[in-house]
């Protein structure tokens, strides 16, 4: 699929666009919607090390100049050895278009590429239909539910887990 | 060790003698069972961590299992921060060959999740182990916990990504 969709690093000039996907109620949307905490994280992140560290990053999903949202990872430890846990945020005019699994497919990539890694999971909450279509159509695969993992807007939530592994079959 | 009908276990604190049993259940191929054998490394962090906090911190803990004056094993815990907001716990268990198959992993599982929801505010409690330890799926079971998948490649053993089966207790569970 060649939709013009790029991963790319992220540029001081973004980090509006990023607090504003996470600190705008309206933005966010209900299922990523936590309540304002450490405002300055990602100002923070990016004067340390513009986002990607050898156990986390952030990268800008963006086609052509327009920024469509942002992907991020960081590193799930099971000693002896890790996986990665992968997470999506798309502008609402972004939402619906398949951008999404297209991003997911292109962060994968991208892990499988440059990490040895094994395993790529994401988990998306039990309501949210539209993540849980999109990481299908990526190539992921179900696993379960976990009841009670967070808490979000007054209750505690249950969470679908996926994953890829670096031996499935691409889709 | 002889399995007593008015078996009374309990958990306690790890005590300085307790060290090398816990290094025989980590770091003794024969002793960990299959399951459980990861290789050696950081041979000496249960004396540093002993030495350091007696095992138990706000993060972590371990605790042993005695039935009377046996030492059967121990059961550890650590947090899982689920989002900046709030955490779970993962809990783990190591019992001696001559512990397992009596049930004790049972109910040593089921005292150290009644200790935690006593404890601490958490909601939910997690247990994983290996999709092929059968005796570990059985004993969660049999304290009360739900299966809810299995995550495909999620550990590495004995030279192969291995699949993890997951299981949790939530408060508001019936007791099982």
């Amino acid at each position: 699929m060649d939709d013009g969709v790029a991963l790319r690093l992220v540029a001081e000039g973004d980090l509006p666009f990023l607090e504003r996907l996470t600190q705008d109620p309206d933005v966010a949307g209900e299922f990523a919607w936590l309540g304002w905490r450490d405002l300055s994280r990602f100002r923070a992140g990016w004067a340390d090390n513009k986002l990607i560290s050898d156990d986390s990053g952030v990268l800008m999903i963006a086609r052509g100049q327009e920024r469509l949202g942002y992907v991020s990872w960081h590193k799930f430890v099971i000693p002896p050895s890790y996986c990665w846990t992968m997470g999506i945020a798309l502008e609402p005019q972004a939402r619906g278009h398949g951008h999404g699994t297209q991003a997911h497919r292109l962060l994968a990539q991208y892990l499988f590429a440059h990490t040895t890694a094994h395993r790529i999971e994401a988990d998306t909450e039990a309501g949210n239909v539209a993540e849980q279509r999109a990481l299908e159509k990526a190539g992921f695969t179900r696993e379960g539910v976990l009841r009670g993992v967070f808490w979000r807007d007054g209750a505690w939530r249950d969470d679908v887990v996926y994953s890829l592994l670096r031996t499935d079959q691409p889709v | 060790m002889i399995p007593a009908m008015d078996d009374h276990l309990t958990l306690r604190l790890v005590a300085e003698d307790d060290l090398p049993i816990l290094e025989q259940l980590t770091q003794d191929p024969g002793s960990t069972g299959e399951f459980a054998w990861f290789g050696w490394y950081k041979l000496t962090r249960f004396r540093q961590w002993w030495a350091d906090n007696r095992l138990i911190s706000d993060d972590i803990g371990v605790l042993v299992v005695v039935n009377g004056e046996d030492r059967l094993g121990f059961v550890t815990w650590h947090k899982v921060p689920s989002t900046p907001a709030c955490y779970y716990w993962n809990i783990g268990i190591a019992l001696l060959p001559e512990a397992r198959g009596h049930g004790y992993g049972t109910q040593a599982q089921r005292l150290l999740a009644r200790y935690l929801f006593a404890h601490t505010t958490v909601h939910r409690i997690e247990a994983a182990t290996e999709v092929d330890n059968v005796a570990e799926q059985r004993a969660l079971e049999k304290a009360g916990f739900t299966r809810e998948g299995v995550l495909r490649g999620v550990g590495w053993r004995d030279g192969a990504h291995r699949d993890g089966v997951w299981y949790s207790m939530l408060r508001t569970d019936q007791p099982g």
